[in-house]
């Protein structure tokens, strides 16, 4: 019996100190920054003719991605046409978020309230305005810009 | 990490949203990358309030330095950027700091008829300027 005493106390004795106490607090935080992008997937889009010869127009694609509330905006269309041209009105779309129709003004959409990822088609356009329906034989070429803010 | 989604587009990314004018100045830390296959040349500018407090208005370019305001950068890296620019200001204004990525042109086949239509595109964070 006293050899097992002196057995365990010597055990005892021989065993590592206990671990102290201790705690860490991991205490992570991040936060994600506010943006939105806009991309014109495909580049510049080409315009083909109507049969009637009254509508030149194409498509392309695009994607809009706002992490929290965000607007678009089309700028005003800056339009080429054939010297001394007849009427016409140019007009780009994306889907169905906004619609310019203008030389002179900028269209805006409404704000996303939140986030948003959207693809579609950009929708270009010039449709003849005079009274022979025709759009004048030559070379057109719109150009604008699309604004994403993040708000 | 890019918190630019999936999108091939560019990115202007604010470190904070508020700023003070001191000593008649304000100074914006910005930083900007994109996501396209290849490297594409981006222009930084600065716009002011517009036709109301949720719409850019027009390019701000007297006094103010963006350094730098026009490069090219390779896909998934970020460039950190500084604005500055005079600013009186009685009351809590916005402006926009904004990435713009203007698509090559290209020319159409000779002969060919019909037309083109080339969309640059922009992106915008809204910061606000304290007095």
């Amino acid at each position: 019996m006293k050899v097992l005493q002196a057995a365990v106390a010597a055990a005892f004795l021989i065993s590592p100190a206990p671990l102290l106490a201790s705690s860490a607090n991991i205490d992570a935080t991040g936060r994600a920054p506010t943006f939105c992008n806009i991309s014109n997937d495909k580049g510049a889009i080409s315009m083909a003719i109507s049969p009637a010869g009254d509508l030149l127009s194409g498509a392309g694609r695009f994607s809009y991605v706002a992490n929290g509330n965000a607007k678009l905006v089309l700028s005003a269309i800056g339009q080429d046409a054939p010297q001394g041209a007849a009427a016409s009105i140019p007009s780009i779309s994306l889907a169905d978020l906004v619609v310019n129709r203008s030389t002179t003004s900028e269209a805006a959409s409404k704000p996303s309230g939140g986030v948003i990822r959207q693809e579609g088609d950009i929708t270009a356009s010039i449709v003849q305005d005079n009274e022979a329906r025709l759009l004048t034989a030559g070379d057109y070429a719109l150009k604008a810009t699309a604004t994403c803010t993040s708000l | 990490m890019l918190w630019s989604g999936q999108v091939s587009a560019q990115t202007a990314f604010l470190e904070q949203r508020e700023f003070p004018v001191k000593s008649g100045m304000v100074r914006v830390k910005m930083a900007v990358s994109h996501t396209r296959k290849s490297a594409v040349e981006l222009t930084v500018r600065l716009k002011g309030p517009g036709k109301d407090q949720e719409t850019p208005g027009p390019v701000l370019s007297e006094g103010v330095t963006i350094s730098p305001d026009q490069f090219k950068i390779p896909p998934n890296k970020i460039r950190k950027l500084m604005i500055s620019f005079p600013a009186e200001v009685s009351t809590r204004t916005p402006y926009f700091a904004c990435v713009l990525y203007q698509p090559p042109v290209e020319r159409m086949e000779a002969g060919r008829l019909g037309g083109s239509m080339l969309l640059a595109t922009e992106s915008c964070s809204r910061f606000w300027v304290n007095p």
